[in-house]
């Protein structure tokens, strides 16, 4: 058996364990899911607070549903398609409220301004907070679907077939999705070395 | 050398190459072939340099800490949810909500949770019933978790069923 068939096995069986009771069971899949998780939700949605809250309700209907729960599918993949599904409408109903509302875009309210790097001077540190604000910038430029690919695709090294799975839709329109967010990011970021 | 390969840059189905490129993912006859092409191509080799300057752009992004409370929240948030009758708890402990890891946390949310009912004007509770043996599957939940519930179970068994090609990518 192969490293990656033994850990998905290994979270489907602790899951199943769950499913009896077993709430350590619980503990390890949080333990093991909990960073890639939120740091997924937090490249989505810009904002330590509201991916933490999205991450908790994720783990909470995992938790909720694991009376019902049968290992048909990758564990991973599902959760990923509970918080794609989350973060994307999070972003869809803020991207509504937030229409007339969206000058300041560097720094969104709740957002963690980022934590100097003591190494740099005072101005190496401006020109850094300055270049990762462009970054944030460009990444918000992207529809929420096609940002939810890219995040998959660049940070949890999924494949299109697993990307596929997580956002409910075909590979070709993964495809799809990661040619047009990569052109927009080519176009907004490629002059940054 | 004869370009041996069609150019990714005029044809969308070409930009897995350039993604594939930058994350370092082509095997090595493969890199061979794309790189041989852009030794003449000047449009595949600007994209494939913009590729990859995206790709480190984006590895520099930060992602904070987490939060050190963050299991903490989990775990009173989820007892909070599961609304187990406290008497029920209490009479079987067996079947209790218990989280070894964050048991404090379940400790005083438990003992909130029993200072507000003794506080709050209550319903006298129902006789408790002796528990079935499939007690674990005994949940009180409303329409709404139920609901809910089924939303992302249905989440699950969606994985297993190809996903329809009629889905397209319109975000
Ligand atoms: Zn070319």
């Amino acid at each position: 058996m192969t490293a990656a068939a033994a850990c998905i096995e290994r979270d489907a069986d602790l899951m199943l364990r769950v499913r009896e009771g077993d709430d350590v069971s619980f503990a390890l899949l949080l333990e093991k899911h909990r960073r890639p998780l939120i740091h997924f939700l937090y490249r989505m949605v810009q904002n330590q607070a509201v991916s933490e809250e999205l991450a908790q309700e994720v783990f909470l209907r995992v938790y909720k549903a694991r009376l019902s729960y049968e290992p048909t599918a990758k564990f991973t993949t599902w959760l990923f398609r509970i918080a794609s599904h989350l973060a994307i409408n999070w972003l869809r109903d803020r991207r509504n409220e937030r229409s007339q509302d969206s000058l300041d875009q560097t720094n969104p309210d709740g957002m963690q301004v980022q934590v100097a790097d003591t190494s740099l001077t005072r101005e190496e540190e401006l020109i850094r907070q300055a270049r990762l604000a462009e970054v944030r910038r460009a990444i918000e430029t992207l529809p929420p679907k096609q940002r939810a690919a890219v995040m998959m695709h660049k940070y949890q090294e999924m494949g299109y077939a697993q990307i596929a799975k997580a956002l409910n839709c075909s590979e070709s329109a993964v495809k799809s999705l990661l040619f047009r967010a990569y052109e927009t990011l080519r176009a907004r970021l490629a002059h940054m070395v | 050398m004869e370009t041996p390969i069609s150019c990714p840059a005029k044809d969308r189905r070409g930009s897995e190459l350039f993604l594939s490129y930058a994350a370092g993912l082509m095997s090595t006859p493969e890199r061979a072939t794309f790189e041989s092409h852009m030794v003449d191509c000047t449009e595949c080799r600007r994209v494939a340099e913009e590729q990859k300057r995206v790709w480190s752009v984006l590895d520099a992004l930060p992602v904070p800490a987490i939060s050190s409370n963050f299991d903490e929240r989990l775990y009173a948030r989820i007892a909070a949810e599961e609304r187990r009758p406290w008497w029920q708890s209490v009479l079987h402990p067996g079947f209790s909500f218990r989280f070894s890891t964050a048991a404090p946390v379940a400790a005083a949310c438990a003992a909130l949770a029993v200072m507000l009912v003794m506080r709050t004007p209550h319903p006298a509770p129902a006789p408790v019933q002796p528990a079935p043996a499939t007690a674990t599957v005994q949940q009180k939940l409303d329409p709404n978790q139920i609901e809910q519930n089924l939303d992302d179970l249905d989440m699950l068994r969606q994985l297993t069923a190809p996903a329809s090609e009629a889905s397209n990518g319109q975000s």
